[in-house]
Parts: structure tokens; sequence; C-alpha cells
């Protein structure tokens, strides 16, 4: 359950995000949509307590996450997993050793077991083959499947995805789309989803907010969104 | 025009005011003991490979330039033995502290700045933090500690190899004999010799990795940004440890003479 009242932050006087309001409930998948420049990335690093706003509370499970110092959230945050748009994937690691960092700096887990659950996440999302890889040496999708992997290993009860589909192919979009889909539903993981990718997020979502200029210009269901008439949203459409 | 230099003091001000809030978060770690043994000992072999051959040949070439100038000086008024003295003081004081300190920010120094400043223009700095571990604890501290504990190491290594590079002048050009040579190394260095320029070595080793690695955490701007930070990086090292050393060695003065 996040709970965002009254967001507002701006930058040097520029103003980027203006009175946020809206929650999520606990399993469910919200796609923030919008234009780049909407401020998209900058809602979700206030989500992880990253970035404080200027005004305005968010509460992650019931607590309020804008006073605490950075050490309280380091704690925070192992329970919620953070997909960057371009992953973000240490480079001087392989793909398994990226997995598994999570594993290693937070649980206790013998290395057979962690070797397991590293195998069978990344046999999820398509990477058994490319373990031994370094990220360089993978595609923009690969790298965002093994970054997702990463993000979910701690089994994270909320999952931020910053533009998951963002310079990947048509076909590409709908397979990592769906695979944050199918996670979402077997962790039962509470999840944001920053996109512009209208067609997509409109299959995976189960509600909706369009954020223009820093602001919630609509909200709803894909269903909603479809029928509205706001020429704004029909344009987004398509 | 004063209100735009006071602006950039104010800005020089914060920064150095940052700077040392950022070591202070090191210092903070060392003493609550929270150190990652594995990321140290793979950082203190990085650091002390890549640098070793270079600080070899330097402090070689080095040692043998030093007997080389100083035979053709000291020969002119008979005393030709002393070349050992010169060139063991000059290095153990101050020459293989300074210049291995140069090689070293060059070398390692760039590198954690170039590693670091990477890191942070790909979000993995950021990561880091999304997955509940600090930045500092992880990737600063071992790179810190690993330069306090190899530079020292280098420096000692260059003394002794430029010690050698003397050796060889002093012994196939300047004909002085090997037993005499050696002899006069020995009764040269006392041991404050030495540990005035270790204590210079430890000074060294807290700046170069901390301006180094300040200068990586903070980089913003793309790979662009990686190169003006670590170039800046370098250049700052150089100026801090010149600047120190000669603080520090008038300091030393004053106590042992
Ligand atoms: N750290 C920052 N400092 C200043 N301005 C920023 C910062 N981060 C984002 N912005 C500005 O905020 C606006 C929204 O950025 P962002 O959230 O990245 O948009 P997007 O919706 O494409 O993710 C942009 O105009 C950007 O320039
Ligand atoms: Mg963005």
């Amino acid at each position: 359950m996040i709970e965002v009242e009254h967001l507002s932050k701006s930058f040097n006087g520029q103003p980027v995000l203006e009175d946020l309001s809206f929650s999520i409930s606990d399993g469910e998948i919200l796609v923030i949509l919008g234009e780049s420049g909407s401020g998209k990335s900058v809602l979700l690093k206030h989500l992880i307590g990253i970035l404080k706003p200027d005004q305005g509370t968010i509460r992650v499970n019931g607590k309020d996450i804008v006073p605490l110092p950075e050490r309280k959230l380091l704690g925070i945050r192992r329970d919620i997993g953070y997909l960057f748009q371009d992953g973000a994937l240490y480079d001087f690691m392989t793909v398994y050793e990226n997995v598994a960092f999570p594993l290693k700096e937070h649980t206790a887990l013998k290395r057979r077991e962690t070797v397991e659950k590293v195998t069978k996440i990344l046999t999820q999302v398509g990477l058994a083959g490319a373990l031994a890889k370094y990220p360089a040496e993978l595609s923009g999708g690969m790298r965002k499947r093994a970054a997702l992997a990463r993000a979910v290993i701690l089994d994270s009860k909320i999952l931020l995805c910053d533009e998951p589909t963002s310079g990947l192919d048509p076909i590409k979009s709908r397979e990592i789309s769906n695979l944050i889909h199918g996670l979402c539903r077997d962790l039962k993981c509470t999840t944001v989803v920053a996109s512009h990718d209208m067609e997509n997020s409109l299959r995976i979502a189960d509600r909706m907010i369009l954020l223009r200029k820093g602001r919630i210009v609509a909200r709803g269901t894909p269903d909603d969104m479809k029928s509205s008439q706001d020429a704004f949203i029909q344009e987004f459409l398509t | 025009m004063i209100l735009k230099s006071l602006n950039k003091l104010y800005e020089f001000l914060i920064e150095i005011g940052n700077a040392l809030f950022f070591l202070g978060e090191v210092f903070a770690y060392i003493l609550t003991g929270r150190v990652r043994w594995g990321e140290l000992l793979k950082q203190i072999y990085e650091q002390g490979i890549q640098s070793i051959v270079i600080v070899g040949m330097t402090s070689f070439a080095c040692g043998a330039v030093l007997a080389l100038q100083g035979y053709v000086m000291l020969n002119r008024f008979g005393t030709k033995e002393y070349v050992a003295h010169l060139v063991v003081l000059s290095l153990v004081r101050e020459l293989s502290p300074v210049f291995t300190s140069f090689i070293f920010s060059g070398k390692a120094g760039a590198r954690m700045a170039a590693e670091l400043g990477t890191m942070n223009v790909n979000d993995q700095i950021l990561a880091t933090r999304t997955m509940g571990v600090d930045p500092v604890a992880y990737l600063v501290l071992p790179r810190m500690l690993a330069s306090m504990a190899v530079l020292p190491v280098l420096v000692v290594f260059s003394e002794v190899i430029g010690i050698a590079g003397g050796y060889m002048i002093g012994v196939m050009d300047a004909n002085i004999p090997s037993s005499t040579y050696i002899h006069q190394t020995l009764r040269a260095v006392h041991f404050v010799d030495f540990f005035s320029g270790f204590i210079k070595t430890v000074f060294f080793a807290v700046i170069v990795s901390w301006v180094c690695c300040y200068q990586g955490y903070r980089t913003t701007g793309g790979s662009l940004g990686v190169g003006r930070y670590t170039t800046r990086a370098v250049a700052y090292s150089y100026m801090f440890v010149v600047l120190s050393n000669t603080v520090l060695t008038k300091i030393i003065l004053a106590f042992w003479g």
C-alpha cells in the first residue's frame, strides 16, 4: 500500500511535481503515463526516498517515509525493487553476481541456495544462458531483464519500474511488459510503472494516471482511458 | 564583479564542507568497523598491481640520476662516498613519498575517480541505494582503505629500488667500492628520516584517495562529466600533495631537524 498526498517538488524554483495525490493498493499495478520530461522519474524516486518532496507525505505500508533519514530508508528499501531505465547493473559484475548481490547483502542464504534462487529467477526472465556474461555484452532488452531479476530477487513486495520498455522494439517491449505483469501477479507485488508506452500500459495496468507537466490530468482504469473524450488523452492514445 | 567572486568563494566553501563531510562519513565507517574485507582485498590487489611497474621504473631512474648528479658535484670536493647519503636521504625524505604519490594518483586515483564517476552517471550508485546498501560503505570505503594500505608499501618499494639505482651508478660508474656504498647508505638513514617520509606517505594516501573518490562520487554530466571530474581529481591530488608536503616538511623539520 502506497499513499501519496499533496506531493510537490521543484528544482531551482522550477516546479516539476505539483500537488499530486493518489494511492496504490496491495497487489495492484499502477501505470504512470506521461511524455518525457513530465516528471515520472522524479515521482518514482520520491516513492523510494531518493528524492525528498518540498511538500506532502508519502506513506509506504502506513509509514511516512518523508522524514526518515537515509539510514532508516536503506532498511525500508530492502523490500522495494527498483528497475532503472537502463538497468543500472554493476558493470564490474556478471549477470549472476548482479542478481545475487542483494541476496549476499541482506540474507544469510547458503551458497547453494543462492545459486538455486538466482538460476530460477534468471530462467524465469529468460536469461538462463547469460549467467556468466557482463552487462556490456548484453542487449538493451537483456539488461532490463537482468535488472528486473535483481529488483525482485528479495521477493520484494513493492516494485517500481522506470520506463521498462523505452529503447526496445515493439516485440521486446511487449515481452518485458508481459514479464513484469507475470512477475507481479506471481509475487503479489504492488507495482508502479512509469511509461510513455500507451499500448503496453493499457494491457498490463489495473489503473493508470496520466501526468502532464507535473500534474495529474486523468486517472482511471484502462477502459476509462480508452473511452475518455479528453483531447490530450485521445492524442496520447493515438 | 565583487558579488560574483563572493559567490564563487561561497561555492568553494560549500564544496570544501561537502568534501569534509564525505571524509567524515568514511572515517565513521572505519571507526564502527564495518569493513568489507573481500572488496578491500580486491582493491588492494588492483591498486598495487596497477602502479608497481611504473613506480619501480621511475624510482630506479630517479636513484640513478641522483647518483649521477651527486657524483659530479661531490667529486669536486673529493667526497664522492657521500653520494650514498645524498641518494638515500633524498629518496626517503622527499622524492619517494612525493613521486610515488604522483604516480599513484595518476593511475589508481584516476581509476577510482573514473570508476565511481561512470557508476554515478549510469545510476549504479543510485541503484546501490535502492537495494538498501550504502554506496559509501560498499564502493568508497574499500577503495580508500586500500589506498592507505597500498601507497605506503609502494613508497618503501620505491625507496629500495631507488637505492638500488643509486648503487648501480655509485659502484659501476663512480667506482665507489660496493661495501663502502652499502655501509654509507645504512649509516646515513636514521629512523626519523624513514619515519618522517612514512608519515607524509600516510597523509598523501588519505589526500589522494579522498580527493579522487570524492570527485568520482559527485560526477555528473555523462561521459563528458567523467572526463572532466577525473582530470580534476588528478590535478587536485597533485596540488594538495605538493602543498601538504611543504607544510608537513616544515612541521617535521621543526620537530626533528
Ligand atoms: N536532479 C534534478 N535537478 C534538476 N532538475 C531535474 C532533476 N531531475 C529531474 N529534473 C527535471 O524534472 C523534469 C522531469 O524529469 P523526469 O522526471 O526525469 O521526466 P520523465 O517523465 O521523462 O522521467 C525535467 O524537466 C528535468 O529536467
Ligand atoms: Mg524518466
